[in-house]
């Protein structure tokens, strides 16, 4: 099949691009760019569905090829592309109130829904080159929206170092590349796998691999543009970076890690440990909440490393199912965490950085708001019964259950970790609900109404988080299928 | 798929209050969810056509490794009878809590708490495995404390609070019993699925399944209210009536009795649980119908006397008479919640025209003569006592006297011993009756009682009819109930109809009624009880058991606490704080490498180059 119907899942977001941004320079006084993004996300739902059943009737993947560009649908491609259109779609919708009367409006919907494209694209790539090509449209859609808010300085910084750090590792990925590509003379990930040889050349292009996205998925030492960048842009973009962009970053290395010979498994455990732990300490002592739960990502991207890792180490499907589970989980939660945040920004009508103090009695002017942000911190500390316990629980057990020494006592130390997150996350918490000083009280009742556009996708997305916690198998399918498409 | 609907009428009853609470207000709300507990009622009905046992699968709740755990509801005719019971006797109560409840600032919230009792007290007796039981079996410990603590505010708020918590720790002891037995079982049948333990029963030593019998009679005890761990329940009465009515006399803590006879393959073969099954229940009988006839507040009184008739159905259960055990347990939940509800009418009535603040609205000693003043609630509960009392031919007399039928196969002490507790249940339920409704009122506020309101009185009357004939669903020449439960439990004797035995215990019940009317209705009662003397002290003082658990198990416990909480040196606080200080400085430590300088973060990312390639040469060929 050369030039199927299929395709049009990528190509309709990528081509919607220009028209939104016409049209919403053309019609500026009703949030016209946005109702458009939302017509051509429910068009690509309707055509991710369709290809969704496609994969999972045939149990097998879609094939697609224009010229030399293959594409393929597998479950690693319907998970990820699934999980960035819930996100995706709820981002339009909050950003309605959000960034509504602001300079560049029909832009930002223009980027986001293009940037939505790119990652469809990225999970359906099935060569390596073609693979980059996606990671970078995605990544270079989103500078553009970390530095949505141009009058911010803060924010502007954030960009550049975001910018230089991808630069810096879009290069690595490259040599990577080359170095595959030299010794035999293809890109396609399935020729890749069947021809690579083992030498020390294909060992460096795992260690670029590895490196360069690894900048993308923050992997200490390699994060520390990260928290600017989730933390300056508008709340619904920090909600995509941290829920689904870093793990475009994770897609893509499970796609091409494969393809060097070699027993990943260890590394990406030790990775994954480090980066929990010291993700942990630096949101720890953190006072900025957007920032705390973007070192949060850091840690929890840790814990994906981690199930990852196990399941290349054993050959245990479960680890990998176990750590995808937890991929979604932790888009879902920290999704409804950063919208959360930022909702209260848009309470008190302010960019500036939401400080931990500023907290201080929001549970009292926005309940429902408070408490959802509350289950999502939960959820994201691994209180059962909520998604990311159990996800969590499912890479201990894998861990366990691959008979080694040395993994248990990793798994007891990422455990152990999970008390240091329960310390900053329920610091938040707290914060909303106490009310220290009565003066500070009434200021908050002031607070804006927050609009049903904004509430409705945080709810929606909290509903996730419990409905998860308390049925995981709801999504077996899906992780299996996936986890299947990486073996 | 009518159980998904059984227990989903409820759930909607408590969304939609949630949702619309506080747009609909009194007495919508508690109409709304009297609605819902009348359709689980509606669908339960439904399931009387057939008697065959079916699983309904809604799906797999929880997958580790080979642990698979459905999400199961089982439909059998035992399971049907407790649903019947539930959703029968829960929307009468519901409806009574419309009356009663009226005026309450939290109206729409007991009404929500109501609803989300029964979703779980369904999913407790529709379960088809352990563990969704479990969700259940929680569930309704969750209910009960927020109901008996649903007046925390207020005067009696810190009484309220801590009958509440005294109640839900002492469950916990039990859900401790009920959770080991559910790791013996999977250890030892790798399922917990009631049909898969069954089936694998014989693979087991006979010591496992007498620990597993055990550990499980440890959670009956807990949430049935037997010896050793009875002491929540009468505290439980700090509850509004109509909560003690239905969780804690008609259906929650009958969960116990539930669910031994749902385990009774199990028990058949564990002698020795079966034996202190029996003792447990038959000690459990006697003592607190002891207790019982020290207590002057009106509701303490039902709440020992609950005790000890579940001690009553432990008992049978015990002794394999599973039959008689369900048959007490049905008609018990009729004529019990009938006096709970019966009781609220009277304080409520009593309540209405109290204006002296000395006075307690529950205690006995401040009421008399409300026969007059209270006609429909009167007859009410002289049916409920008789029913009780086991009185012919209401419905009591049939289940109390196929226990005491069965109890005589068993063993003379046993019989002995429960018929010694029939007759104090005859003579405190008379005692209660005299001082209640006969003799001359004994303060103005029962000059003045008024009889309730006509939402509050026709449950009354309902339930007042079904004390009356519930005998009839296990007559002794048609045993209805039986038969239909023979569909799930198997095929059992009749248990013959003993003359002797039946007669005996008529008579037994009607010395203990005609004693107390010696007693109590003979001369005016000033306050003075005519068996005031040292042993009634003992009784009054509820034979000094809570005294003891304080002192035994509660104190030492505080002052462990206390020391861990206090002791500067090498306690665990000062572990704590090491730990504390330890991670904050290694936080502080990371935090300087979080420079914001763009020079040292791409010197960064070559370090991770180095670190990454030296980590696949060390570890990536292993």
């Amino acid at each position: 099949m050369l030039l199927s119907s299929r395709f049009l899942l990528i190509v309709v977001p990528l081509a919607a691009l220009p028209f939104i941004y016409l049209t919403g320079r053309w019609e500026r006084r009703w949030n016209v760019a946005q109702a458009v993004s939302l017509v051509v996300l429910l068009g690509v739902w309707g055509l991710f569905i369709s290809a969704a059943s496609a994969v999972y009737t045939r149990g097998a993947p879609l094939e697609m090829q224009v010229g030399a560009v293959a594409f393929r649908v597998d479950g690693l491609s319907v998970l990820y592309a699934g999980l960035t259109l819930v996100l995706g779609t709820l981002a339009v919708l909050y950003s309605g109130r959000y960034v509504a009367g602001e300079v560049g409006e029909e832009k930002y919907y223009a980027m986001l829904t293009g940037m939505i494209g790119a990652m469809i694209g990225l999970a359906c790539a099935a060569d390596v080159f073609n693979l980059w090509v996606w990671f970078e449209l995605m990544v270079v859609t989103s500078y553009l929206l970390v530095a949505f808010h141009r009058e911010n300085a803060a924010a502007l910084e954030a960009c550049v170092k975001y910018l230089v750090q991808s630069a810096v590792g879009s290069v690595f990925v490259v040599f990577g590349i080359a170095l595959l590509l030299a010794q035999t003379g293809t890109v396609n990930l399935e020729q890749l796998a069947a021809s690579t040889p083992a030498s020390m050349l294909t060992t460096a292009a795992g260690v670029f691999f590895v490196t360069g996205f690894g900048i993308k998925i923050a992997i200490v030492p390699l994060h520390t543009w990260l928290p600017d960048a989730h933390s300056q842009s508008p709340s619904a973009i920090s909600a995509m970076l941290s829920g689904v962009v870093i793990e475009g970053g994770i897609v893509a290395l499970l796609r091409v890690i494969g393809v060097v010979e070699m027993n990943w498994g260890v590394t990406l455990m030790v990775l994954g440990a480090v980066n929990i732990f010291i993700g942990n300490l630096l949101a720890l002592r953190q006072q900025q909440v957007k920032r705390l739960l973007a070192y949060s990502s850091v840690s929890h991207i840790g814990y994906m490393l981690f199930g990852f890792g196990i399941g290349f180490y054993a050959a245990d499907v479960a680890g990998i199912q176990s750590g995808l589970l937890h991929l979604i989980n932790h888009g879902l939660m920290k999704g409804a965490a950063f919208l959360a945040a930022g909702a209260l920004m848009f309470g008190l009508n302010t960019h500036a950085p939401l400080e931990v103090g500023d907290l201080a009695g929001m549970g009292k002017r926005y309940p429902l708001l408070c408490m959802s942000m509350a289950v999502a911190l939960l959820g994201l500390g691994g209180i059962p019964p909520l998604a990311g316990f159990v996800s969590k629980m499912q890479i201990f057990i894998s861990g366990v259950n691959a008979g080694s020494g040395f993994i248990t006592g990793l798994v007891v130390f990422a455990a152990l970790n999970t008390l240091i997150s329960i310390g900053y996350y329920l610091r938040l918490i707290g914060a909303m609900y106490a009310v220290d000083a009565p003066s500070r009280l009434d200021d908050r009742m002031n607070g804006r109404t927050i609009p049903n556009t904004i509430l409705v996708p945080i709810l929606l997305l909290v509903l996730a988080v419990v409905v998860l916690g308390v049925l995981p198998g709801l999504l077996n399918t899906v992780t299996a299928a996936a986890a299947q498409a990486i073996f | 798929m009518t159980a998904i609907l059984i227990v989903l009428s409820p759930l909607l009853g408590l969304v939609a209050n949630l949702i619309f609470g506080n747009r609909l207000r009194e007495p919508l709300t508690g109409w709304l969810a009297t609605a819902a507990a009348g359709l689980a009622f509606a669908f339960s009905l439904t399931l009387l056509r057939d008697p065959t046992s079916e699983t309904v699968v809604i799906g797999t709740w929880l997958q580790v490794s080979d642990l698979s755990i459905p999400l199961a509801f089982r439909i059998d005719t035992l399971s049907i009878t407790m649903a019947l019971v539930v959703t029968g006797v829960g929307t009468l109560i519901h409806a009574y809590s419309v009356g009663y409840m009226h005026g309450d600032p939290r109206f729409t919230r007991f009404f929500i708490y109501l609803n989300l009792f029964l979703v779980a007290m369904l999913v407790l007796v529709l379960a088809d495995n352990l563990a969704v039981m479990f969700i259940g079996w929680e569930g309704v410990g969750l209910c009960s404390y927020l109901l008996i603590g649903f007046w925390f505010d207020g005067e009696t708020g810190v009484r309220n609070s801590n009958a509440a918590r005294k109640a839900f720790i002492v469950n916990r002891v039990g859900d401790f019993g009920l959770l080991m037995s559910m790791f013996i079982a999977y250890h030892h049948f790798g399922t917990l699925d009631f049909a898969g333990i069954f089936a694998a029963l014989d693979t087991a030593n006979p010591a496992t399944l007498n620990a597993l019998a055990l550990f499980m009679l440890l959670g009956v005890a807990g949430k049935s209210a037997q010896i050793p761990l009875y002491v929540w329940l009468p505290d439980a009465m700090a509850g509004p009536t109509p909560a003690s009515a239905l969780i804690h006399a008609a259906t929650m803590v009958t969960s116990g009795i539930y669910l031994i006879v749902r385990m009774g393959a199990l028990f058949a073969l564990a002698p020795l649980a079966q034996t202190v099954t029996v003792w447990a229940g038959m000690l459990t009988a006697l003592v607190a119908a002891l207790i019982a006839v020290g207590q002057f507040d009106i509701k303490r009184v039902l709440a020992y006397s609950t005790v000890s008739q579940l001690g009553f159905m432990v008992a049978a259960a015990g002794m394999g008479a599973y039959v008689a055990a369900m048959f007490h347990l049905v008609t018990h939940a009729f004529f019990k919640s009938l006096l709970f509800m019966a009781a609220g009418s009277v304080i409520h009535g009593v309540e209405h025209h109290n204006e002296d603040a000395t006075l307690d609205p529950q205690d006995m000693r401040g009421m008399g003569g409300l026969a007059r003043r209270m006609p429909l609630t009167f007859a009410a509960y002289i049916a409920g006592a008789l029913a009780l009392a086991g009185v012919p031919p209401l419905a009591g007399f049939f289940s109390k006297d196929e226990i005491l039928a069965a109890a005589s196969g068993w063993g003379v002490l046993v019989y002995a011993v429960l018929s010694i507790a029939a007759f104090l249940t005859a003579f405190y339920i008379g005692r209660q009756v005299w001082l209640v409704f006969f003799g001359a009122p004994r303060s103005e506020a029962a000059e003045k009682a008024t009889e309730s309101s006509r939402t509050m009185t026709v449950p009354l009357l309902v339930l007042a009819a079904l004390a009356a004939v519930g005998g009839l669903l296990n007559l002794p020449h048609n045993h209805m109930l039986l038969t239909w439960l023979e569909h799930t439990l198997g095929g059992g004797e009749h248990a013959a109809f003993h003359m002797t035995i039946a007669v005996t215990s008529t008579v037994i019940a009607l010395a203990g009624l005609g004693m107390a009317s010696w007693l109590y209705g003979a001369k005016p009662f000033t306050g003075e009880d005519p068996l005031a003397g040292r042993l009634f002290n003992a009784l009054v003082n509820k034979l000094w058991v809570d005294d003891a658990y304080q002192v035994v198990f509660v104190r030492p416990y505080q002052r462990l606490a206390a020391w861990i909480n206090n002791g500067d040196r090498m306690s665990l606080r000062w572990i704590e704080d090491r730990i504390i200080a330890l991670t904050q400085r290694a936080a502080q430590g990371v935090q300087f490498t979080q420079t914001g300088q763009l020079n040292w973060n791409v010197v960064g990312i070559m370090m991770g180059l180095l670190l990454v390639f030296a980590l696949v040469m060390l570890v990536g060929r292993l």
